[in-house]
């Protein structure tokens, strides 16, 4: 009797949960800015830090509205990337944009290109956000057709992570920094524990998935090739080089036999935290992560370098103004005071995982605190950002399905990242 | 009720004649209208228009951005016939792909929890916990069902292939190698799904009279013969429901493949609603996705209209027979 009730409640919830979707679908609130008290500004920020990052940008914003208070005030709205891309289509078309807006810099040129950005030149010219101040790569990837559309918060680079006790316990205190350090470290820590004749612990860990086509693009660039031609039509991974660097992250499963084979999405990243993997590369992001975990005693580092020179793959949150069907100055002259105040005031970021654009803060003595996120700057003179171009990423997209398969040893690097080209090259024509 | 509608405009000449009857005539014909209306409205906001604009869209090219190109046929055209489309690769090879999980999951999705019904129904000690324990994972979100299966399934750290091990068998990559990932998406999508189907069953075996049952046992027909002869007649019409609802889902599979297994290895276990979400918010090609759509909806349409037909032609058979006896 007792589980029909249970039956009957959990059809009932089923039932109650799919009406809250249908609600939910239709209704979306938005808060009208109001510019009836003449002296203050009002501003719609949107932005699509949903997790944790979310309440530290709150509290930049909350400081930013103390010290403006009566002159300006951001609202924020938060939402999930996904939804904030598409979103922020549609309403610059309909007339109802957000003042401004942080999004990732891979995505700025195809919305600039798409008219939805205003171009930031003459609006900075009288500001203090200047490129003196930042990391130079950055600030220029944010120029598409010579025309500036974006300011760069933040720069998150992919990092060494390795275990301080697993490396110790084989003499090595310090990380490599060279692919033949690299694989004598990985070499060392690779081994079977109990003696049962299987290995169960390793040196790294390739993975075959996501986080793999930033290693590969790393790689890639350390041997001096290019992902797409500049005008984002055609795909330059598959020639000597590209194959190569591929070649280069196989060898580390099949033919140095430092990482297990087959790795799933994530299944690094769970050995590591298990204590089980010496080294993993992975995002500046998963600093906390790893932190949580009880009993990891680890550091971070620069990737080690396999090319002939450094290059380490980076995105960057960015800050934008998107297009308005009238223009008002004053909202955008308050723009940009507020996003020269938060790439001021991004320390509290930085704690989040993250290495600040500005030179000023990341010169700070409390950015040199963090140890992690200072460690991981130190790749900030050779950091390699995607090329500006509208359709990079359609091109790019199916060199990340070959490098799954070659990395699962089920095609060679240059059949896989030829199979790419010419899928790619196919996107971007269907995207143009 | 379909003649009705036509038959109204007589029955208004008529009130003048005898009001009170030609009142409760078109009550009556007002009446049935008035019970689906809730539905209706909602069935034309939330299933006829998206449909319409979907085929709008499809004769178009739109980026959400510029207006939208008529382009007349050319989407359709990419997708069957144009080589150098990337659609036309693309397309196939998830569709393909979706067939496959079609096939392998849904004979898997209907006998097991026809079997666990049978078992459940016999009202032995345990059967409500053992109803409410199978119907407990069709509440969680896929994302947390499939998170849970990807742990388990983790080729190094997992706990399937720790106790593998223990018998013996190592290096199965459950998410990364072919026939595994599609084994592990079907295991995956039975553990979660399987409550709605065993629900349908279980209220269906409920409405088999005892009384066959009682008369089939005198008659001296075993386990498989009452199986084969009462219980399997007997939930024809949930079967029915329960295998074009569970096709149609299997084809809209996009959580479990999306999770975990990323559509890979390679591009291998990529479905057609991964792909065309790809097309459609990854390159903002809403023409093209919207026809991808519409030819997807149409395969289901004729794989749903085989199946009612296949159910009803084997209805009308038995009848011609159970007739000649």
């Amino acid at each position: 009797m007792k589980s029909a009730k249970v039956l009957q409640l959990a059809m009932a919830s089923a039932l109650g949960f799919s009406l809250v979707l249908t609600g939910c679908s239709s209704t979306t609130t938005k808060e009208a800015s109001s510019t009836s008290d003449s002296k203050k500004v009002t501003l719609e920020f949107w932005n699509g830090f949903t997790g944790p990052d979310g309440n530290d940008m709150k509290k930049i914003v909350d400081g930013f509205n103390k010290q403006y208070e009566g002159k300006i005030e951001i609202k924020t709205q938060t939402m999930k990337w996904d939804q904030f891309y598409d979103k922020i289509r549609t309403v610059v078309n309909s007339g109802t944009a957000p003042d401004v807006a942080a999004m990732h810099l891979d995505q700025v040129p195809r919305m600039a290109s798409k008219g939805v950005l205003t171009p930031l030149d003459d609006l900075l010219k009288d500001s203090d956000l200047k490129k003196e101040d930042f990391i130079p790569q950055v600030w220029d990837a944010g120029i598409y057709e010579s025309k500036r559309y974006s300011v760069p918060l933040d720069v998150h680079p992919i990092a060494l992570y390795y275990n301080v006790d697993l490396l110790k316990k084989e003499g090595f205190d310090k990380p490599p920094a060279t692919m033949a350090d690299f694989v004598k470290i990985a070499k060392a820590t690779t081994k079977d524990t109990d003696g049962d004749g299987k290995i169960d612990q390793w040196g790294f860990g390739m993975p075959t998935l996501w986080p793999a086509n930033l290693m590969y693009y790393s790689t890639l660039r350390q041997f001096g090739g290019e992902s797409v031609s500049k005008d984002g039509m055609t795909a330059l991974y598959n020639d000597d080089k590209g194959v190569k660097a591929l070649q280069t992250l196989s060898d580390l499963i099949y033919k140095d036999k430092i990482s297990p084979e087959k790795i799933q999405a994530d299944g690094e990243v769970t050995l590591f935290k298990q204590g089980k993997m010496a080294m993993t590369i992975n995002g500046i992001w998963m600093i906390n992560g790893f932190k949580e975990q009880q009993g990891l005693n680890f550091a971070a580092a620069a990737i080690p370098q396999f090319g002939d020179m450094p290059a380490t793959w980076a995105n960057s949150h960015n800050f934008v103004i998107p297009k308005q069907k009238k223009d008002d100055p004053e909202k955008t002259k308050a723009a940009i005071t507020f996003i020269n105040y938060v790439t001021s005031n991004s320390i509290e970021w930085a704690k989040g995982g993250q290495i600040p654009a500005k030179n000023s803060v990341r010169d700070s003595a409390e950015f040199k605190a963090l140890k992690e996120q200072s460690a991981i700057a130190e790749q900030v003179p050779y950091l390699v950002f995607p090329p500006a171009s509208p359709t990079y990423v359609d091109v790019w997209a199916p060199a990340e399905t070959a490098i799954n398969k070659a990395l699962l040893g089920q095609m060679t690097p240059q059949a896989a990242l030829d199979e790419a080209k010419d899928k790619g090259e196919k996107a971007a024509k269907a995207a143009k | 009720m379909k003649t009705s509608v036509p038959v109204e405009p007589n029955l208004q000449v008529s009130a003048a004649r005898s009001p009170k009857k030609s009142r409760t005539f078109t009550m009556q014909s007002i009446t049935p209208y008035l019970y689906i209306a809730p539905h209706l409205l909602f069935f034309l906001i939330f299933l006829v228009l998206p449909t319409g604009y979907g085929v709008y869209l499809s004769l178009h090219d739109w980026d959400l951005l510029r207006p939208a190109k008529f382009v007349g046929l050319e989407n359709y055209y990419d997708i069957f016939f144009n080589k150098d489309s990337i659609d036309y690769s693309e397309f196939w090879n998830a569709c393909w792909n979706t067939f496959k999980f079609v096939i392998f999951a849904v004979p898997v999705l209907i006998l097991v929890p026809l079997l666990l019904a049978i078992a459940i129904d016999t009202k032995t000690w345990g059967s409500g916990f053992f109803r409410a324990l199978f119907y407990a994972p069709s509440l969680l979100s896929v994302v947390t069902a499939v998170l849970i299966w990807v742990w388990m399934f983790d080729s190094n750290a997992g706990l399937v292939n720790y106790y593998l091990a223990k018998l013996g068998i190592t290096g199965v990559a459950w998410l990364a190698d072919l026939p595994w990932a599609w084994i592990a998406l079907v295991i995956i999508t039975v553990w979660w799904t399987i409550g709605r189907n065993l629900i349908i069953f279980l209220a269906g075996l409920n409405d088999i009279p005892d009384d066959l049952h009682e008369a089939a046992k005198l008659d001296g027909a075993g386990k498989v013969s009452r199986f084969l002869n009462v219980i399997l007649p007997g939930l024809r019409g949930p079967m029915l429901f329960a295998l074009v609802t569970t096709t149609i889902d299997s084809f809209n599979i996009f959580g479990q493949s999306m999770v975990a297994t990323q559509g890979g290895p390679g591009t291998e276990t990529k479905t057609l609603i991964m792909y065309i979400r790809e097309a459609a918010f990854g390159s903002y090609r809403m023409g093209d996705a919207a026809a991808m759509a519409i030819v997807m909806g149409m395969f289901m349409l004729i794989v749903s209209v085989v199946q009612f037909g296949w159910i009803n032609r084997d209805r009308s058979g038995r009848k011609r027979r159970t007739q000649a006896e």
